[in-house]
């Protein structure tokens, strides 16, 4: 009986906290407007950029908070390097860094959507309900795509990069850089399978094996689980990481499409906690027109 | 044997939060739909559409189970998020029907978005709604 007890009380424990979650997820971190000059030429929308959650990095005199605004004015130092000569896209051992946010939107007017996948574009525009502002980790570009920064960790003894940002749910992606190809059978994930390698000083990185669980940018650009998402990373100077994108997802589009994207080094910054469902302030912005969507499902969509 | 009981029901609900907690983002038609269709509120049958995106066009399957049958049309007009349907199956009642459904696709942005419309079967006309879940 005592067990009986125990495990319905295990099964309320978790419906309440799941029941809990949407109420408290009122929305997720928006980048403040005007601040990074780099998403506001790339597609941000209107109504974005009212950045309300505590950073604690403000205040603090460590850096200015985010990525990409501690840089320097004048000439950029040149590119760090690793001892085998290849270029470091994070910080160097002993430095303190982030990088900035960057592509808030993938796509352009050249982009071959299908067409229910313009159709589906055209309708987030105006209707935000992306599930990265529900706390649920988003792959791909959107990765970058956050007002607090990202950090790559380079762990050549291990073989893989990890890139952690601030503003998801404490996630993180890897990417095996042991020369290893794809596992066969693999299980659709937000992040998918990310395989690196060098090439010259960019850094070519391979990933499918993603869900549609989440929009790989900010704007909204679908995707399906056909998605074969292929990121250049080159750091061109000290400051400046040069982010080149295709996408390849014969289930949304037509064909193969680019773009390309600047990141700021945040010299200094460092990340912080930050807990997703705690820091959800913006409602409006999170859903845009679909205030009617029901939000009282016990399961977070 | 209450113990069983309640071993299950915990398994089953976990398993059942698990499922669900997986967001489908890429073309609105993929998934699970759940629903009814009927000439009027008290005559309902149930309706379960299993409905998959392969990059060309849309498949699925109607009630699956021993009595599914196939989807032999499924066109969605983004324009304006109508859906057509067409299947030969049986109706309510295990008679052979050939059905036609018309319906619109609401609420698109969430992961219960619905489809709602006439649902043909024969020369009997009726009223249909599917829920994603």
């Amino acid at each position: 009986m005592r067990r009986l007890i125990v495990l319905c009380s295990a099964l309320a424990l978790a419906l309440i906290t799941v029941m809990v979650a949407p109420v408290l997820l009122k929305a997720q971190e928006q980048p403040p407007q005007g601040q990074n000059p780099q998403v506001q030429q790339q597609g941000q929308r209107q109504g974005q950029g009212q950045d309300t959650a505590p950073n604690p990095q403000r205040g603090q005199g460590q850096g200015r908070g985010r990525g990409g605004r501690g840089a320097p004015a004048g000439p950029s130092k040149p590119t760090p390097r690793w001892p085998d000569g290849h270029p470091m896209i994070g910080a160097a051992p002993g430095e303190k860094g982030i990088w900035g946010a960057c592509c808030g939107s993938l796509s352009n007017a050249q982009t071959p959507y299908q067409p229910w996948a313009k159709a589906l574009y055209d309708y987030r525009r105006n209707n935000e309900f992306e599930p990265h502002t529900r706390c649920k980790p988003s792959g791909g570009a959107r990765q970058f795509v956050t007002p607090y920064g990202t950090e790559i960790v380079e762990m050549p003894d291990a073989q893989k990069i990890v890139i952690f940002d601030i503003g998801g749910p404490h996630t993180f992606r890897q990417i095996f850089m042991d020369g290893k190809p794809h596992p066969k059978d693999l299980v659709p994930s937000y992040y998918g399978d990310s395989r690196g390698h060098w090439e010259g000083d960019t850094l070519v990185v391979d990933t499918i094996g993603f869900n549609e669980g989440f929009w790989m940018d900010r704007a909204g650009s679908p995707h399906t689980e056909k998605l074969h998402f292929i990121e250049k990373l080159t750091r061109t100077d000290y400051d400046t990481l040069k982010y080149e994108v295709t996408v390849d997802d014969p289930g949304a589009y037509t064909g193969t499409w680019s773009n390309s994207f600047q990141m700021r080094w945040g010299a200094g910054n460092e990340l912080f906690e930050y807990v997703c469902q705690d820091n959800n302030f913006a409602p409006v912005l999170l859903i845009g027109q679909e205030e009617h969507v029901d939000r009282t499902s016990i399961i977070v969509p | 044997m209450k113990m069983k009981a309640a071993f299950v029901f915990c398994l089953l609900a976990g398993l059942v939060l698990t499922i669900s907690g997986f967001a489908q983002e890429g073309h609105p038609l993929t998934g699970v739909w759940y629903g009814d269709y009927g000439v009027n509120a008290n005559d309902r049958a149930h309706l379960t559409i299993e409905m998959q995106w392969d990059g060309k066009g849309v498949t699925g399957i109607v009630n699956p189970g021993p009595d599914s049958f196939p989807l032999k049309v499924v066109t969605l007009d983004s324009s304006k998020w109508t859906v057509h349907l067409e299947a030969d199956g049986k109706d309510g009642k295990g008679a052979p029907a050939h059905f036609v459904a018309d319906g619109k696709l609401e609420n698109i942005g969430s992961y219960n978005r619905t489809i709602t419309g006439t649902w043909t079967y024969g020369t009997t006309k009726a009223n249909f709604k599917i829920r994603r879940d």
